[in-house]
């Protein structure tokens, strides 16, 4: 098995916010190349062939989106301080003072400025600043930062990763990289198998602003499956018992209205038969994953979602457990197989 | 940066665990560096330093030179059944630059993070308003309260994970620069040849009141004190006139009141004066904000008399305070000037 705290940090630690997948798409190609051949297409997807399609037999795609949330420069003001705007849903409540980097012609250094605890009136202790009155210093004056910066280039909130007890790790981006890393973990169980079904795998862009990459990739590819892997949300003291999942349980297997019936059904059996640790997480709609954006691609592809259980998601502290991802890959590969027999 | 020692004791010490009541480590440092080339320590029962520097004489007015080792921070106040720690706030920080961040707990730096419900869980009001610090806890990535209590005590202190950043135009950022910035300066002054005996006192305390320098000044009894402090400079976006408080790469501010403390003329005229005779960057502090050890040092015995000098921090109280090294080095001359003269008037 490959190490996955060790691809996670890789991984997480690389740029990649939404429609400018920066270094994570180099990251995540090399990552991929020992299991087929890497291209890209014109939105930026990254495109892995890990077994060619053949004429009358199943192919199947599998998806994990390769950008991030993050912030874009909308503006540089006179005293050299940037103005932002979100990309994805960012969480404002806690972006104060929040250590960043913005990605210039070399990445900068900035912090999100905030104002002191003692010169705070009690109307800025309640608020939440909205987005126009969200700015970064970054140390600089204006013809200092211009000398870097220009409007639209992407800000990633720092999230080192942060190794915790029980071999749980945190980070930024763990969404939807912990997704990438099932992926090439399933296909790294899959090396020298035989298949007679094609296999391909999507490091999919712009999910955070739509699925917009797995359409187009879905469209090229022609699978006649596909699962999206992305995380799902984690219990924590703070969230609904019933939209949430414990860490650790194994991967979640979704139903939904809008996926097949018979993926759902066919990955349950073979946890089942493999003891592949899981839960069922069900959605009344649409699953808030890029599954939305494949299941109806053409005339239709066989589409099923597995979830990685994730703390904080959207935070530069989310938390995963390792042993998530592992039976999430575990799951690919066993279903794929049986796809493929 | 020039020949001085300063920054890297500000490195050195920024990422050591201080939190008011438990500041040991900073402490420590501070003997460790000043071992020999100081004339007199002494570590009082609350934990403050107190240390003597002779000079080429001894002056008619004592001078006790101050600045504080304690950070804010956090305690541990329960670990819950799920393996969470609840927390309490030591020191003044604000809710919204606690979220989301990663923290130490206790002496050995145990790595954990202070996560929040996902956006797309918040319902309409809750995105708009700030999450209490209540309703905050630590993940640490235990499974129980049996398993965090293996690694975890009520009351361990927690600190913000923040590295040391050198950036942009002489900018640094690093947690705990309130007030180890002056420390450090402190340090490389009490090494230098001084003209007249220097008292220095490296107290505890101050984040929860002041008391580490009340009992430093009860050991000292000095006739008078400069205060070297951190203060909130609020030259940001948004935020106009005399509210921005004090202004970056201005030198340090000179504080005319804060909130426990007026401080005399006669001294506050001096320190501008003096600056302006010898070239060194100073600026008044411009709105009346906060408080320093002043407030209790002034009123120790028959009284003392109190210059307060603080340098422009940026974004102070989180784990992201910034300074301009160039602020810290104009303290520096400020303080070698004013220990040249002040010591040998009647105020």
């Amino acid at each position: 098995m490959l190490n996955t705290l060790d691809l996670l940090e890789q991984l997480t630690q690389a740029t990649g916010v939404v429609a400018d997948e920066g270094s994570a798409w180099e990251v995540a190609a090399k990552l991929a190349e020992p299991y087929g051949t890497v291209r890209r297409d014109a939105l930026g997807n990254v495109i892995v062939t890990v077994r060619e399609p053949k004429e009358g037999q199943p192919h199947i795609l599998l998806d994990a989106h390769l950008d991030e949330i993050g912030m874009a420069v909308s503006e540089i003001d006179e005293e050299g301080f940037v103005h932002v705007i979100p990309n994805g849903g960012v969480d404002k409540r806690l972006l104060l003072a929040q250590e960043v980097t913005v990605h210039g012609t070399k990445p900068l250094y900035g912090i999100v400025v905030s104002l002191a605890p003692h010169l705070m009136t009690e109307e800025d202790k309640k608020a939440v600043p909205e987005f126009d009155k969200i700015t970064i210093d970054l140390g600089m004056d204006k013809s200092q930062v211009e000398q870097y910066v220009t409007i639209g280039d992407k800000i990633t909130v720092n999230g080192k990763f942060t190794r915790l007890l029980n071999n749980r790790a945190a980070s930024k981006a763990m969404d939807d990289r912990a997704g990438i890393v099932s992926l090439l973990e399933a296909a790294q169980l899959l090396q020298g198998e035989e298949l007679s079904c094609g296999v391909t795998m999507v490091f999919s862009t712009q999910e955070e602003i739509g699925g917009y990459g797995a359409q187009v990739a879905t469209f090229g590819v022609e699978p006649t499956h596909a699962i999206a892997v992305d995380v799902s949300f984690a219990r924590t003291p703070d969230t609904p018992k019933n939209k949430t999942y414990p860490l650790g349980c194994g991967t979640l297997i979704t139903a939904s209205p809008a996926m097949s019936k018979q993926v759902f059904v066919d990955l349950k059996a073979v946890a089942e038969e493999e003891n592949i640790p899981y839960m069922v997480e069900v959605t009344g709609a649409q699953t808030g994953t890029n599954a939305n954006s494949i299941f109806d691609v053409k005339t239709g592809v066989l589409t099923g979602v597995l979830g990685i259980p994730l703390r904080y998601m959207h935070t530069p502290v989310e938390v995963i457990d390792p042993h998530d991802i592992e039976c999430t890959a575990k799951l690919l590969a066993a279903y794929i197989r049986k796809l493929g027999k | 940066m020039s020949e001085h020692k300063f920054l890297t004791y500000l490195k050195d010490m920024s990422p050591l665990f201080g939190v008011s009541g438990d500041e040991a480590p900073v402490r420590e440092y501070i003997k460790e560096q000043l071992k020999g080339k100081v004339d007199e320590m002494f570590e009082d029962a609350l934990g403050s330093l107190v240390v003597l520097k002779k000079g080429k004489s001894t002056p008619k007015q004592r001078l006790m030179i101050d600045a504080h080792i304690d950070e804010v921070g956090f305690m541990v106040s329960e670990i819950t059944e799920d393996g969470y720690l609840k927390f309490q706030v030591v020191g003044s920080i604000n809710d919204k630059v606690i979220l989301g961040r990663r923290v130490y707990v206790g002496e050995h730096r145990l790595p954990g993070v202070i996560g929040t419900k996902p956006i797309h869980l918040q319902s309409a009001e809750e995105k708009k308003t700030p999450v209490p610090v209540d309703d905050m806890y630590i993940d640490i990535g235990a499974n129980d309260q049996a398993q965090a209590e293996q690694y975890v005590m009520l009351g361990d202190r927690v600190m913000f994970d923040s590295e040391f950043v050198e950036f942009g135009d002489h900018r640094i950022k690093g947690k705990a620069f309130d007030d180890r910035a002056a420390v450090a300066v402190l340090m490389e002054l009490a090494q230098s040849d001084l003209k007249y005996d220097t008292w220095f006192s490296f107290s505890t305390q101050e984040e929860i009141g002041g008391y580490g320098a009340k009992t430093a000044a009860a050991r000292v009894n000095p006739d008078l004190t400069i205060v070297v402090e951190t203060t909130s400079a609020a030259d940001i976006p948004f935020i106009e006139g005399t509210r921005r408080t004090c202004i970056q790469k201005k030198g340090p501010s000179i504080v005319y009141a804060d909130k426990k403390t007026i401080y005399p003329r006669d001294l506050f005229k001096h320190v501008f004066a003096l600056a302006k005779e010898q070239g060194i960057k100073v600026q008044p502090k411009t709105s009346v904000a906060g408080s320093t050890n002043a407030g209790l040092i002034r009123v120790n015995g028959c009284g003392a008399k109190a210059i307060g000098v603080s340098m422009p921090c940026r974004y102070i109280h989180s784990g992201s305070c910034m300074l301009c090294t160039e602020d810290i080095e104009e303290t520096y001359r400020l303080l070698k000037a004013l220990t040249e003269e002040l010591q040998d008037q009647e105020w």
